[in-house]
């Protein structure tokens, strides 16, 4: 269920929890892809309903306020949304 | 509008609703075509058209305040100058060509993370009876009908 994407930027651990349908989820996906970010992803909504209740509890105990996407890196930092700056900041 | 099918024919519907209430599309086309696309998928996989931006629980009671336009549309558009998707903004950003980005969830947490994903799916296939849009044909699966038609807005009483 999750999906590795290769990046010759394999710097830091990147972990996505995105959405197919969501159009900033597809838009970071690419700005790390544009990037070479080697990162792996969970498209939430294509799970089996059991364990989009699991990784549902993962996301808030991140992201209490919820939303996608929602980028760990290296297992600390949090970034919510499509938000260029503060990934090239932390991977660039 | 019983048989939207592609994003082409769901921009030019949801273009004249946001006309007629004075919402803008985002002027990017790729944008809005992904959020369509989104939309559409949604709408055939749970039976209605849900956010594309956020987890649908494929049970109406619970999903029905994301249901697009979402309840959260209109007020985080004037905060913020777009919906959470950012399929709908303000005339001043639309008018203006304004850069939009991200903005913050504003949908209660408690609906997001205190609802049970796996549980709600199966609720929502047993005892269901089916619903008609008699104005669009919209079929709805649930014990009530919903309050208003997710695909053409009729209201509750064009239920049978
Ligand atoms: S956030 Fe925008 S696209 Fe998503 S349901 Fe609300 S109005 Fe529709």
């Amino acid at each position: 269920m999750i999906k590795h994407v290769e990046g010759s930027n394999d710097r830091h651990l990147v972990f996505l929890y995105t959405l197919s349908t969501c159009v900033w989820c597809k838009k970071t996906k690419q700005f790390l892809l544009d990037m070479s970010v080697k990162y792996n992803y969970i498209d939430v909504d294509l799970l089996e309903s059991a364990q989009q209740d699991k990784i549902m509890s993962e996301i808030s105990a991140v992201n209490p306020k919820g939303g996608f996407p929602t980028i760990v890196i290296d297992k600390t930092k949090i970034i919510v949304g499509y938000q260029p700056e503060s990934i090239k900041e932390t991977l660039g | 509008m019983s048989n939207i099918k592609s994003p082409q024919e769901l921009r030019v519907f949801l273009e004249k609703n946001a006309k007629d209430k004075n919402y803008y599309l985002n002027r990017d086309v790729a944008f809005v075509d992904a959020l369509l696309e989104g939309l559409i998928k949604n709408l055939n996989r749970y039976g209605y058209s849900s956010c594309p931006c956020r987890l649908s629980t494929g049970n109406y009671e619970l999903d029905s305040d994301l249901i697009c336009p979402c309840v959260y549309m209109e007020s985080d558009v004037q905060k913020y100058g777009s919906c959470f998707c950012a399929l709908y903004v303000s005339k001043d950003v639309y008018e203006n060509k304004k850069v939009i980005s991200s903005i913050p969830e504003s949908r209660p947490r408690d609906k997001i993370f205190d609802v049970t994903y796996s549980q709600v799916n199966n609720d929502s296939q047993s005892n269901a009876k089916e619903w008609k849009c008699s104005v669009c044909g919209y079929k709805h699966l649930g014990d009530h009908p919903p309050e208003k038609c997710p695909k053409c807005g009729a209201s509750k009483k064009f239920f049978k």
